[in-house]
């Protein structure tokens, strides 16, 4: 980034002509509606695969004890008898009209099965979303600001060697650590009662969180860390130096305001990585998570819960790639100005 | 630290166990006192069961209250506590166990137990029996149990537009001419001669759990079980509380039990060593070898007589003809299957079923016998070059895939090449495998003799994986279903395992342990041989240790 753009914003602009709305609001519009046509692929992709699964509900539910008869009944009461795009049809139907219909499995309304699993697992990726921006983005600013010292290299090394581990060995390690071998503190799995909520348990919310921003936290160190690195070493970073400005004034108002942008992206990245990331970490530790529920509902061939998950998590994938495109959008000036 | 010892696998192990013993019962049997048409053992159930007295030894009785937390896998978001469905997985049983009772049951010496029966007494033909059920047993809301219940239960299993499981192994129950003769008395007539009728009846938990006349799946659960329905979330956790006004006097000890469903086994250790359960059951060797040396934990094997066979469909080639079924049979090595791939918790078998029936045949034994397998090959037209697909899948059990590949590679020494073909859980009970394809695995609990031939090796049977017809074996089915001389049965059955021995469809390497643990402040746990997990759920014996 030259002088010329850092101050681009101040020279007068070329007005935008009347008719043309706000670049923010014409990106909202656009990408909502891109996602509105991307909820729509996923959920035909999604039912194309689970009736190409193998095995459908019936025999899913009757196990061994299944008989031709017996299964050939449960079928018809099913309506798995009907043909494809009859049951897309109406199950699209249901949705539009906010009737997500009832589980294949148990019969129960899909959204009393998936509702409070998704709260759950809202809670969780919210926390642990929330403690790994806060230390992830202070350590990773820390060490570029003592680029080369002896902290600098050690967040390093430590944040590439734990990158490589895959979410389920760092959750049995803290297990061993803390639950079950080492020391007995805390409680090796999240077994919280069907109708209380994961905020009512804290003590159980602790390691699936804690093992989420271990795997989560070292990336947004390195990727904050590159970002601020770049800004500290660009041109107007130097010339407020220069000026005689204080450091933190150089780091707050100079400095970081430019690194904002590519850290969001980050963040949001790792946000929509742990939407994914909890399927592993609820298996492991027994959360009642929208993980674990879709688990089940594969395993059952519960096709509208599966439909209803996905088009969840498919749906959070949406909004926070909107909304981190806004947020950058925001943060950087001259992108909003037409080109 | 608070391990149990392993049992000892010999015969005089047995035999210095004697309440327990297998040698003991099949003594037992032979002197034939107790044996009933049935081709079992009854015994009765008093209502002071002995089981709770407290293990430690001290006398004392066992602490009343407590809830009980028991973590168990294989649930999911389509179980049901439906009665007439309770025993499809191992977790709908531990459920079902809780709430509901059956007439007879195998008890954990694997013999026939009366419960809410007080006897079954068949006519001089066996075409005719009456039910006698016990008196003062009330169902949870308070509804007196008797003969109605039994009545409308049976109709429902056997509704001939709806039969539900076990319809087909009582098919000889003749729905129409069940008559109430008082109110604790229900006469059953039969189609045909149905000597098995008690053995039937407890072999397969989910048909016969009682309901009480009327009920339909709408309504709540109603059993007479020594726990009552509290909460249930289907594939998280259910919760019963104590029946006070249960049957038997003194029990349960506990205020309640909470049975908790978890998606990985891994879970469920580390739940239990972290005491946030305090028993479960389904454990694989390698965690019961970890949990036997963990503290405050006590980890139990026990001996049962569930099968994990392979199934050889006697009906299509190769294994149409008797050579190819009898090579292969002589193809395994039963020990190195023990400690291969079950972290040697379980002792041998020799391709016949149901170890515990007192007419069981222990002197039919084979070993590997590469050689022969080759010769027997030959014989049948193949010099190594057969080639078959084995259809394996982790519906069956854990080890199910471990066992397939170790039949493979023992295969191989007899020049035979295995494939195999794993199927995914949700499909292989589907119509295309289990009983379908020609070679396959599949796994049962330890059920009575004729009972496991009724499931399985009759035209009629409803899971014929081997589709073994030989009219002569039918034949011997029926006429053992006719006699009411223990000798004569015997004599009968004998020959049928004769038959299996030589002509079946199964290959039976060994017959499975159960691997059951619990924490260490938990009493009144029993060993079980049917194969259920923790002694197939009697919670109303346990308690916790004051």
């Amino acid at each position: 980034m030259s002088l010329n753009t850092a101050f681009a914003s101040d020279v007068a602009p070329p007005r935008p002509r009347a008719a043309e709305p706000h670049p923010v609001i014409r990106l909202v519009v656009q990408r909502v509606a891109l996602g509105v046509l991307t909820l729509g692929v996923v959920s035909v992709i999604i039912f194309a695969a689970t009736v190409a699964l193998p095995g459908n509900a019936a025999t899913a539910i009757l196990g061994h004890s299944a008989t031709p008869a017996q299964l050939h009944a449960l079928e018809v009461q099913l309506h798995l008898n009907r043909s494809v795009f009859d049951q897309y049809g109406s199950w699209i139907g249901g949705i539009l009209t906010g009737h997500p219909g009832k589980s294949l499995a148990n019969g129960m309304p899909v959204w009393s099965i998936v509702g409070p699993a998704a709260l759950n697992s809202a809670v969780l990726v919210a926390l642990s979303g929330v403690i790994a921006s806060i230390v992830g983005v202070t350590l990773g600013a820390v060490a570029a600001l003592r680029k080369d010292s002896l902290f600098d290299h050690a967040s390093s090394v430590l944040a590439l060697a734990v990158t490589s581990l895959p979410e389920f060995v760092v959750a049995i390690t803290l297990i061993i650590l803390f639950a079950t071998v080492v020391w007995h503190v805390l409680p090796a799995v999240s077994l919280l009662a069907p109708g209380t909520y994961a905020w009512a348990n804290p003590r159980e919310l602790i390691l699936p969180v804690a093992t989420l921003v271990v795997v989560t936290v070292p990336y947004i160190i390195r990727m904050t860390r590159a970002a601020m690195v770049e800004a500290l070493a660009s041109d107007y970073v130097e010339m407020a130096r220069l000026k005689g400005l204080p450091v933190r004034r150089v780091v707050v108002v100079h400095a970081l305001p430019n690194a904002v942008a590519p850290v969001v992206q980050v963040l949001g990245l790792t946000f929509l990585y742990l939407a994914g990331g909890i399927v592993v970490v609820e298996f492991v530790f027994a959360f009642p998570g929208i993980g674990q529920s879709l688990v089940n509902a594969v395993t059952n061939r519960d096709v509208p819960v599966i439909q209803m998950i996905v088009l969840l998590l498919a749906g959070f994938y949406v909004l926070v790639n909107i909304m981190t495109d806004v947020v950058a959008l925001l943060a950087t000036p001259r992108r909003r100005l037409p080109r | 630290m608070s391990t149990t010892p392993r049992p000892d696998r010999d015969v005089a192990a047995d035999a210095a166990d004697p309440g327990l013993g297998r040698r003991t019962f099949l003594r037992s049997a032979v002197l034939g006192g107790a044996v009933l048409a049935g081709g079992g053992l009854l015994e009765a159930c008093s209502s002071s069961t002995s089981s709770s007295t407290s293990p430690g030894g001290n006398g004392s009785p066992p602490k009343k209250g407590g809830n009980l937390r028991v973590g168990l896998t294989g649930g999911g978001s389509s179980d049901t506590l439906n009665p007439f469905f309770g025993g499809i997985s191992a977790i709908g049983t531990a459920r079902a166990q809780q709430l509901y009772q059956p007439l007879v049951q195998l008890a954990n010496n694997a013999q026939i137990q009366y419960v809410l029966a007080e006897a079954l007494v068949p006519n001089g033909s066996t075409s005719n029996w009456h039910i006698k059920l016990r008196k003062g047993v009330t169902f949870h809301n308070g509804k007196p149990f008797g003969a109605d219940d039994v009545i409308y239960t049976l109709r429902t299993i056997l509704n001939p537009k709806k039969p539900l499981g076990g319809a087909a192994v009582l098919s000889p129950v003749d729905i129409n001419g069940l008559k109430k003769v008082d109110n604790l008395t229900v006469e059953v007539p039969m189609k045909t001669p149905f000597g098995s009728f008690p053995a039937q009846l407890a072999a397969f938990w989910y048909f016969l759990y009682i309901a009480p006349d009327g009920w339909t799946q709408n309504d709540a659960p109603n059993g007479t079980g020594p726990f009552k329905y509290e909460s249930f979330t289907a594939g998280q956790q259910s919760v019963f509380v104590r029946n006070t006004n249960y049957w038997k006097a003194g029990l349960p000890h506990l205020d309640s039990v909470t049975i908790i469903d978890f998606q990985d086994p891994t879970a469920v250790q580390n739940a239990l060593v972290s005491k946030a359960i305090d028993a479960t059951g389904q454990l694989t060797g390698t965690q019961m070898k970890i949990l036997q040396n963990t503290s405050g934990i006590i980890a139990v094997p026990s001996q049962t007589g569930s099968i994990e066979p392979f199934t050889m469909r006697t009906d299509v080639a190769p294994f149409k003809d008797v050579n190819v079924r009898q090579a292969f049979r002589y193809i395994v090595n039963r020990p190195e299957f023990i400690s291969k791939t079950l972290d040697g918790f379980g002792w041998v078998a020799h391709d016949v079923t149901s170890p515990y029936d007192p007419d069981f045949d222990s002197s039919l034994h084979r070993e590997q016998d590469i050689a022969l397998a080759r010769s027997l090959l030959k014989k049948a037209g193949f010099d190594n070059n057969l080639t078959v697909t084995l259809y394996t899948s982790l519906a069956v059990n854990s080890s199910a895939l471990s066992m397939a590949t170790l039949f493979k590679q023992q295969a191989s020494a007899a020049g035979v090449t295995v494939n195999l073909n794993q199927v995914s859980p949700s499909s292989f009970f589907g119509p295309n495998y289990y009983t379908k394809v020609p070679f396959s695995q599949i796994y049962y609990n330890y059920s009575p003799y004729l009972s496991q031939v009724a499931q399985t090796f009759l035209p009629t049977s409803p899971f014929p994986e081997t589709h073994f017809n030989d009219p002569a074996y039918t034949k011997l089915y029926f006429e053992a279903n006719k006699t009411l001389s223990a000798s004569v049965r015997k004599e009968i059955i004998y020959e049928m395992q004769r038959i299996d021995f030589t002509e079946g469809g199964y290959i039976v390497p060994c017959f499975v342990d159960s691997l059951d643990a619990y924490t260490s402040n938990v009493t009144g746990y029993q060993k079980g041989k049917v194969g259920e997990p923790l002694g197939n759920f009697p919670f109303e014996d346990f308690s916790f240790r004051s």
